[in-house]
């Protein structure tokens, strides 16, 4: 979309060695989030030990890419007025994933006055940069 | 077993707050309110041994950084060794949980005197951008487009889904808080309202469900106060007001990870720390007179009148609905305008103990003719003063969701 033919003005994330695993299976449109090896345990940020256990050994499992919609916010004052100009106004949303973890993120492709607390949605994934595919959530089809 | 009355507020002062401070730096507003907390205890400079500050604008400091390092800039500035700063780090600040702090040094011996002071100037933002301290930083928030009233208005939201809370509910407390700021002179929106739930709930969007008067302001100005011993308050100018107790709890990484109302490894929150503070104060909920809160939006007032215990869970919109929280109802709210109204300039805990000491001294600013010599009318149109308020409760910053902290004051 615009992110091809002009500059993404919009505040984008920044891998890490640690995140970048995350970030290669966004690029693929796979949702990656850590999976405890000792627990098994799904976790969402990405975190160095497991908050139930401790233990530091996990791997990057893909996720269903299901959840339902914890909660959401319709925003009409973006922290950026020229940044956000063509998305106000726009859904910050909470996720439940079927795995367990809450996601904070985007809800996008469903009218405002259709968007339901505990709704089921499903991940989308749009092309920022080459680098960066940002992890969003639609209603689920 | 309540604690021991041995430290004591003994001094505090507010610097004008203004939203257009002329290019004034955070340290100019310090220094200004410090002398200011000084003068009103009684005390000199040479008399302060330990320091929690938190300063914006301080251009030119000899070091960099934050913690230690920021913190060591105080004792070459105001030309006096400090001998105790560790508090000076916790993330809440300047307000409860500094008064904590200070309480157990005191309470321990390590210092006799301790200043808290608390400045901000904001910097220039280019056109349009929302208050530096609103952009989350973080890798998997800040592309999201958030902004901290969204942060509480994902909250709300879901608050409202659990528990029937409503936008009017949160309009009417609101009202309760900025109506106290328009007949406060020293308030930022004094003169502004009186306000209606319509009046809020019209108001401009931000995230809904929260309109713009459901949000704290963005402001400039300083605040400090002055603590010692129970021993040495008593020889003092003012007459002092003791730290009963109170509490302090962390519960997740705010504006890094989701605002919920439970816990993220599962569970509720604990509500355990909360009775500790209440049973070290040796108070009860309803000898409460004051009931300073965080109120940095209506969601937030509104869930900590349910998290320190002032009601129900999920009963924090009724309550505020009724009389309850007005200056004669059973818990006065945020008596000076609160966050929302009289001042927020970034990190604005203090003020709220500082409202506390106020309304215990009976030294409250407001259209009350006398009002400088103590004499006030009660006439709720111009009078913002609670009748002989005994104890105050204050709460300090904390995350949107599961803590927060609060001290607990009386006069004697």
């Amino acid at each position: 979309m615009a992110a091809e033919t002009s500059e993404y003005l919009k505040p984008l994330p920044r891998p890490t060695p640690f995140s970048e695993p995350f970030w290669e299976g966004a690029r693929q449109h796979k949702l990656l989030v850590q999976r405890c090896e000792s627990c098994g345990r799904f976790r969402w940020t990405p975190q160095l030990a497991c908050p139930w256990c401790l233990a530091e050994e996990y791997e990057w499992r893909e996720a269903s890419g299901r959840g339902t919609l914890y909660s959401f916010t319709v925003i009409h004052r973006p922290p950026d007025p020229v940044a956000f100009a063509g998305d106000v106004p726009y859904v910050l949303a909470v996720v439940e994933l079927e795995e367990g973890p809450f996601m904070q993120t985007n809800l996008v492709g469903c009218p405002l006055e259709a968007i339901r607390i505990d709704m089921p949605v499903e991940v989308t994934f749009e092309r920022a940069t080459e680098e960066i595919s940002l992890y969003k959530f639609r209603p689920a089809r | 077993m309540p604690g021991p009355r041995d430290a004591a507020i003994v001094g505090v002062h507010t610097t004008h707050q203004t939203r257009d401070s002329g290019g004034r730096t955070g340290l100019s507003y310090g220094l200004e309110a410090l002398r200011g907390a000084l003068d009103d205890a009684g005390l000199e400079l040479k008399d302060v041994q330990g320091l929690f500050a938190q300063l914006s604008g301080w251009p030119n400091a000899p070091s960099e950084g934050s913690g230690y390092y920021a913190m060591a800039n105080w004792p070459y500035q105001l030309g006096i060794p400090i001998n105790w700063l560790t508090g000076a780090v916790n993330a809440a600040g300047t307000g409860a949980a500094a008064i904590l702090d200070a309480t157990a040094a005191i309470r321990m011996g390590s210092v006799d005197t301790v200043a808290i002071v608390l400045g901000a100037a904001r910097p220039a933002q280019p056109t349009g951008k929302t208050a530096p301290w609103t952009w989350n930083a973080h890798e998997f928030t800040q592309w999201t487009g958030s902004i901290t009233p969204a942060q509480f208005a994902l909250v709300a939201r879901r608050h409202m889904h659990q528990y029937g809370t409503t936008p009017e509910q949160l309009a009417a407390i609101s009202v309760t808080i900025r109506n106290h700021a328009s007949i406060n002179p020293a308030a930022v929106m004094f003169q502004r309202g009186p306000y209606t739930v319509d009046d809020v709930l019209s108001s401009r969007m931000i995230a809904e469900p929260l309109t713009v008067l459901m949000c704290a302001l963005v402001n400039d100005g300083g605040g400090a106060l002055i603590m010692t011993t129970a021993e040495r308050a008593r020889s003092l100018r003012k007459p002092p007001v003791y730290v009963l107790g109170g509490a302090d709890q962390l519960s997740y990484p705010a504006y890094a990870e989701a605002p919920l109302l439970k816990r993220h490894v599962g569970g509720d929150f604990s509500r355990e720390w909360v009775a500790r503070g209440f049973a070290q104060a040796g108070v009860g909920h309803d000898d409460i007179d004051v009931v300073e809160l965080y109120d940095g939006f209506a969601i937030w007032a509104l869930m900590q009148l349910e998290l320190f215990g002032f009601c129900g869970e999920g009963e924090g919109g009724p309550l505020a609905q009724g009389n309850d929280l007005e200056l004669d109802g059973r818990f006065p709210v945020c008596t000076d305008g609160g966050c929302q109204a009289f001042s927020h300039n970034g990190t604005p805990s203090l003020f709220r103990p500082i409202e506390a000491v106020r309304q215990l001294r009976g030294e409250v600013m407001d259209l009350c003719p006398g009002w400088a010599t103590g004499d006030h009318t009660y006439d709720r149109s111009i009078c913002r003063k609670v009748r002989d308020p005994k104890i105050a409760f204050a709460a300090g910053m904390g995350p949107p969701t599961g803590g927060g902290n609060f001290c607990i004051l009386a006069r004697d």
